[in-house]
């Protein structure tokens, strides 16, 4: 429920700062009849509009389940459950592989494709919960090699190659 | 036709696309064994390995891989309860239980002759529409592509979930993200706020990649999905006559169902599956018996999921428009490859398409018979653990966004994406409605603009030619529908 009213006040914020933004978007009606800002307008509106509806709906509905809490409305279809156990080796949530990527990216331009994918690699797989030093190691190694044997050597893909030493190093290999 | 598909075949028939083939099909069914990859999951990652492919095997790569993983998802849904992709939710409800009956064997055989059936019914359907549908799109202009396009949004709409509000504001994000970056029609900046980087606009497969593989990783990274349990020992019979005429009825029907539910736009495998087991349940002389494990109760869902996969790519070879989220990916791959999928691409590539109209069909010839070994020896490698498989998803995920237009500041898109796909999934929000969103969005855009300027600004020109309105119809239509049937539950309900 509190989800929902979050969603919809998102939404409703959301598009209010963009239609100021649309607003000032020169016109340039001279050379077709529906000028740039128009159509991005149309759907920031609808999109406005359908944030108030999901504030409403979502008051609405929490007022009737307030007064019929106790009467149970759902007749959908059993399902089996999808979702697996809790990870017993993670630690931490699903912040830490987000903050792990993005550090991942900015260490891209700076020690290049080489390094830091074998860094995420190894952080990654021990944040999954591989303990074992030997299992770590081995396979961030040999991951490492079939990234640069399939990226690198087969599809050439030109990755950063990261600065000074690094940039160096990289050239070693391709 | 049959010129095409000679070509076709003269095409797959060659020693790299064969290979290619075999060994897709084995991925596929691996990915969609393991729980936790699901069909969409391995079409992201093997996307950058298809873009230093040539064109045609690399839309078999990604054609195959598709086909073969929306099968094998059964096959954990059968023997351990776990369902290895989305499309087989359904076929826990009767596959398990059968399983536990000690007939493991048997419904492993019935989902392999189902998915089997209800797949060459889709590629048989997809042979004869595509052709058909893209040259009856050929005298479109631009109000009826313009329709088209809303129907597409419409329809995702009301057939994601069911909360309209929802889907809308997801399609609604879809189209302002595409708006992003440079007018297409004056060339006017858009909400790029001075930034070099979103004047070329947002690509699709960051933000493909960000909201179905990045959140997912989010998401998996805080289960544990190795599957624990020992395998029983069964043989798998994939023909028995008794059962055949027992299901054939509901085969063909859930292939029927299948069907038309993947060439609708944005809904996909996942719910034709659904749709077709409560179906099944409503035709059955004795629904009560759904759920014990009763061999409809898996050919219903098999069928359908198999049959609306090609289904759904229907509409993206003839239109340009996915018919769900997996062959958005695959439209991105065109675009990739140099091609806009549209009419104009069977009469642009006719080799391409009928590559893999043929590719499609023998994939379904691989299933019937590769089918079986790979149970066999699944039990040995279905034991790969997340720690192992997590890494290399997040990897692939990193660089199959960098791949694209070799630009970091994709990246950070797709982990923007990322975060706010794990918190939409969270709120049971439609994702394949953004998708949808942004893939339509241009062509909605540019269509409506091109057809207001044909009729000097009169908007009565989407009314008043037959085929956009009778399109515009339907999608009101596709609205109506659902708000109709909920009023009538709630008013019988309160009576």
């Amino acid at each position: 429920m509190k989800s929902n009213l979050v969603l919809g006040v998102i939404t409703i914020l959301f598009s209010v700062f963009f239609l100021v933004i649309a607003l000032q978007i020169p016109d340039s009606r001279t050379s077709t009849i529906i000028g740039s800002a128009e159509w991005p307008t149309i759907i920031l509106v609808f999109m406005l509009i359908m944030g108030i509806l999901q504030v409403i709906k979502t008051i609405l509905e929490s007022k009737k389940s307030a007064i019929a809490s106790d009467e149970n409305t759902d007749d959908g279809e059993e399902l089996p459950q999808v979702e697996g156990r809790a990870n017993e080796g993670l630690k931490g949530s699903h912040w830490y592989i987000l903050i792990a990527m993005a550090i991942y990216v900015a260490l891209l331009q700076v020690i290049g494709f080489l390094f830091a994918t074998p860094l995420l690699f190894l952080f990654t797989a021990w944040l999954l919960g591989m303990r074992k030093k030997m299992m770590l190691i081995l396979s961030t190694v040999i991951s490492t090699v079939i990234f640069v044997v399939l990226f690198i050597y087969v599809l050439g893909i030109p990755f950063p190659r990261g600065i000074g030493i690094f940039h160096t190093l990289s050239f070693w290999i391709y | 036709m049959v010129e095409g598909l000679l070509l076709g075949i003269e095409n797959m028939f060659q020693p790299i696309p064969l290979l290619i083939l075999f060994a897709a099909t084995l991925i596929g069914f691996l990915g969609g064994a393991l729980p936790g990859i699901s069909g969409t999951m391995l079409v992201i990652i093997l996307l950058p390995i298809s873009y230093g492919l040539d064109a045609i095997p690399a839309f078999i790569l990604l054609t195959t891989i598709y086909a073969s993983s929306v099968f094998s998802g059964l096959i954990s849904a059968i023997l351990f309860r776990t369902p290895g992709t989305p499309e087989a939710v359904a076929t826990v409800l009767d596959g398990y239980p059968m399983a536990q009956k000690g007939k493991a064997g048997q419904a492993l055989g019935i989902g392999i002759f189902s998915s089997v059936t209800g797949g060459t019914l889709g590629v048989l359907c997809l042979i004869f529409l595509t052709p058909l549908l893209a040259s009856f799109a050929l005298s479109f202009s631009s109000p009826e592509y313009f329709a088209l396009a809303v129907l597409g949004l419409t329809v995702v709409v009301s057939l994601s979930g069911g909360d309209l509000i929802k889907g809308f504001i997801g399609v609604a994000l879809g189209l302002f993200i595409a708006t992003i970056g440079m007018d297409p029609m004056t060339g006017a900046e858009r909400f790029t706020f001075g930034s070099l980087e979103l004047l070329s606009g947002i690509d699709l497969i960051p933000v493909l990649i960000g909201l179905f593989a990045v959140s997912e990783v989010l998401r998996k990274s805080k289960e544990d999905h190795t599957i624990k349990q020992q395998m029983q020992k069964f043989k798998t019979k994939i023909f028995d006559s008794t059962i055949f005429n027992r299901i054939k009825g509901t085969i063909l029907r859930s292939s029927i169902l299948g069907i038309t539910i993947g060439i609708l736009p944005g809904v996909g495998a996942t719910t034709a599956s659904m749709v077709s087991y409560s179906e099944a349940t409503r035709w059955s002389k004795n629904p009560k018996e759904f759920g014990t494990g009763v061999p409809e109760g898996i050919a219903a869902p098999e069928s359908a999921n198999n049959a609306a996969a090609m289904g759904a790519m229907v509409p993206l070879l003839s239109l340009g428009i996915p018919g769900s989220a997996t062959t958005a990916i695959i439209l991105g791959a065109f675009v990739m490859h140099g091609m806009q999928p549209g009419p104009m691409l069977i009469k642009d590539s006719p080799d391409l398409v009928y590559t893999i109209f043929i590719s499609l069909l023998l994939v379904n010839l691989l299933i019937l018979v590769l089918s079986k070994p790979f149970i066999r020896i699944f039990s040995k490698i279905m034991k790969v653990p997340y720690k192992v498989l997590g890494p290399f998803i997040v990897i692939f995920c990193v660089i199959g966004t960098y791949a694209v237009r070799n630009s970091i500041f994709d990246i950070w898109i797709m982990l923007l994406f990322g975060l706010i796909g794990f918190y939409l999934d969270k709120m049971k929000f439609p994702l394949a409605a953004v998708i949808l969103g942004l893939v339509l969005g241009p062509i909605a855009e540019v269509e409506f603009r091109r057809g207001l300027q044909m009729s000097s600004g009169d908007f009565s020109i989407f009314f008043t030619r037959p085929i956009s309105a009778v399109l515009l119809g339907l999608a009101l239509l596709a609205l109506i529908l659902p708000l109709w049937s909920k009023f009538r539950k709630k008013r019988k309900a309160t009576s």
